[in-house]
């Protein structure tokens, strides 16, 4: 299958930084809606703020987004609450649900089509490549904002790629086959023609 | 491409449908949890409708047991070999996963498990293919794993998937559906304009997705679906209805049907007072009269990411049965339902076009289009 990456951002930052301080630094750089926000979300709100007005080129835009955990800051922050026997607070816990962090995006940047968060470990990219594709295929007006959080002890990354259909005018971009690599994004002249199979 | 329901098991309050008896539809909840209120610590019992015959605790091996059991279970009445699952993908749609086997730990970083660790468990245990993942929006996951899975199937040289729907009993869910005050203490009464709200289940559906109609019986074809994000809240999609309403047509035009084509509504129907009313003003909205609802929460309560799988593989049980379990509050108080239920006496393979319809946390919602062939 193919579809067309037509644009690439990454935010990072380190995972000493407290909440606060990003949540700071995400309004101040991106103006967007912060309040109550956790560092998972907030590293994946600045990517897609990073892939820039491009996005507001589609009349239909859906959101894929894959992690290897959930946000660990919140989850671990509950089972303690949990474990001393402290009230588990109402937000506090829809904030642990999965896809909060997709619904805070999709508000966000008017995303009003499919709403997918996925966990993946293998192949992540792999995988939310080729659900990405079988999207824009079977919903040809959507484009698809694809984010891969990717974390290390030290550090979290947020991934956005800006996908669609892959249309009769785009045969003059490149091709790329088998992308399995993030890294690999951050040195490719876009748009490029993605081939993904499974 | 035509995708069918070839096999289903699922094992909840109901009981376990492969097993030879009866799935037991009743809505009296199997067993009590105590939780603490914030009232100076307080003890209180809650309801909970837990899987039959596994006894209740959080443990790995309770939870990875019981996932054992029920896909083998799939793969044996499914007839599949070894050659056959290598090119079965698997996808899995829950909201806690394993949450309640987990202990919080400060000390590292990265101290939780990764959220395929049950699907990687799976692809591992049954020999299935490399593509297996996990599908986390709310109480939407699993009945997003179907519609997903029939992409798949359509559209890559995958030959089955299975989807796999699971919720298993854990604290923090209790605690946090309770901080919300979305938990009733008597019955889960959906569509009853004196419902207090939900009673939290858990339990295991599996279904196999196939390219080919299983031989020699009534099955499902699954028609269009459509899942969006409702971004007007976080926790309850817009109360009109407009949301719900939107989604269930785009799932009914992309079938090719119209409304007048849809013979019954197997309503999400949680029995919070905000989820009934949008559900309610959606179905009034889009139908000129709306056909006949089937609630199946109040016998399996509401099993979260689970449910769309779970109550898919009970409709693929009733295919079978010449009753329809509906609850005895809707025959004692008909003045008090908001919407006509189905009555026991049909057959379910009696519906030609089913609609399907769930909505979840994060503002996602979803509807699946079934037709009986």
């Amino acid at each position: 299958m193919e579809m067309t990456l037509f644009n690439y951002a990454c935010f990072s930052h380190s995972r000493t930084l407290d909440n606060k301080s990003l949540r700071q630094q995400v309004k101040q750089k991106y103006a967007v809606g912060v309040r109550r926000l956790d560092n998972f979300t907030l590293c994946a709100l600045a990517a897609v703020a990073e892939l820039g007005t491009e996005v507001k080129a589609f009349n239909k835009l859906s959101l894929i987004s894959c992690a290897q955990y959930f946000s660990i800051e919140l989850i671990q922050q509950m089972l303690l609450d949990l474990k001393q026997n402290h009230a588990i607070r109402p937000l506090d816990f829809v904030a642990t649900v999965g896809n909060a962090a997709n619904f805070y995006i999709a508000k966000e940047f008017s995303i009003g089509g499919s709403n997918l968060f996925i966990g993946a470990d293998e192949d992540a990219l792999k995988k939310s490549l080729l659900l990405s594709a079988l999207e824009t295929k079977s919903d040809k007006e959507a484009a698809v904002i694809l984010l891969v959080w990717q974390e290390t002890e030290q550090q979290r990354f947020c991934h956005a790629l800006l996908l669609g259909e892959t249309k009769e005018q785009h045969n003059t971009y490149p091709q790329q086959q088998h992308l399995s690599h993030l890294n690999e994004l951050a040195t490719m002249d876009l748009p490029v023609v993605l081939v993904v199979n499974l | 491409m035509a995708v069918y329901i070839h096999s289903s098991v699922s094992h909840s309050a109901c009981g376990n449908s492969y097993l030879n008896q009866s799935l037991r539809f009743t809505t009296e909840p199997n067993t009590h949890l105590e939780i603490t209120t914030n009232v100076e610590g307080e003890k209180q019992n809650i309801h909970f409708f837990a899987m039959d015959h596994v006894p209740l605790d959080s443990s790995e091996a309770r939870l990875f047991n019981s996932l054992n059991c029920v896909v083998k279970q799939l793969i044996q009445i499914s007839g599949l070999g070894p050659e056959e699952l290598a090119q079965t993908a698997l996808l899995l749609g829950s909201t806690s996963l394993d949450i309640g086997t987990l202990s919080p730990s400060v000390d590292k970083a990265l101290g939780l498990p990764k959220i395929d660790r049950l699907s990687q468990y799976l692809q591992t245990s049954f020999g299935l293919h490399p593509f297996h993942l996990v599908i986390n929006t709310a109480c939407t996951a699993s009945i997003n794993a179907v519609l997903y899975g029939k992409k798949l199937l359509e559209q890559t040289a995958i030959k089955q998937v299975i989807v796999i729907g699971c919720e298993f009993y854990n604290q923090l869910t209790t605690a946090g559906f309770h901080s919300l005050d979305l938990l009733s203490s008597k019955q889960l009464l959906a569509f009853h304009e004196d419902r207090q709200g939900l009673i939290l289940g858990e339990g295991i559906g599996a279904l196999l997705l196939t390219k080919t109609k299983p031989p020699q019986k009534t099955c499902y074809r699954l028609m269009e679906g459509d899942s969006a994000c409702d971004t007007s809240s976080l926790t309850m999609t817009a109360e009109d209805g407009s949301h719900i309403n939107k989604v269930m047509g785009q799932a009914i035009k992309k079938s090719g049907l119209n409304a007048n084509n849809i013979d019954l509504v197997k309503v999400h129907g949680t029995a919070t007072y905000n989820n009934d009313i949008a559900e309610y003003n959606a179905l009034n909205s889009y139908f000129s009269t709306p056909p006949p609802i089937l609630a199946l929460k109040p016998f399996i309560g509401h099993t979260l990411g689970a449910c769309g799988v779970i109550e898919l593989a009970l409709l693929d049980y009733l295919l079978a049965k010449q009753t329809i379990p509906v609850a005895n509050y809707v025959s004692e108080q008909p003045q008090n339902i908001m919407l006509p239920f189905t009555p026991k006496g049909r057959d379910m393979s009696s519906f030609e076009h089913v609609l399907i319809n769930h909505c979840g946390f994060g503002g996602n919602n979803a509807a699946l289009v079934l037709e009986t062939v």
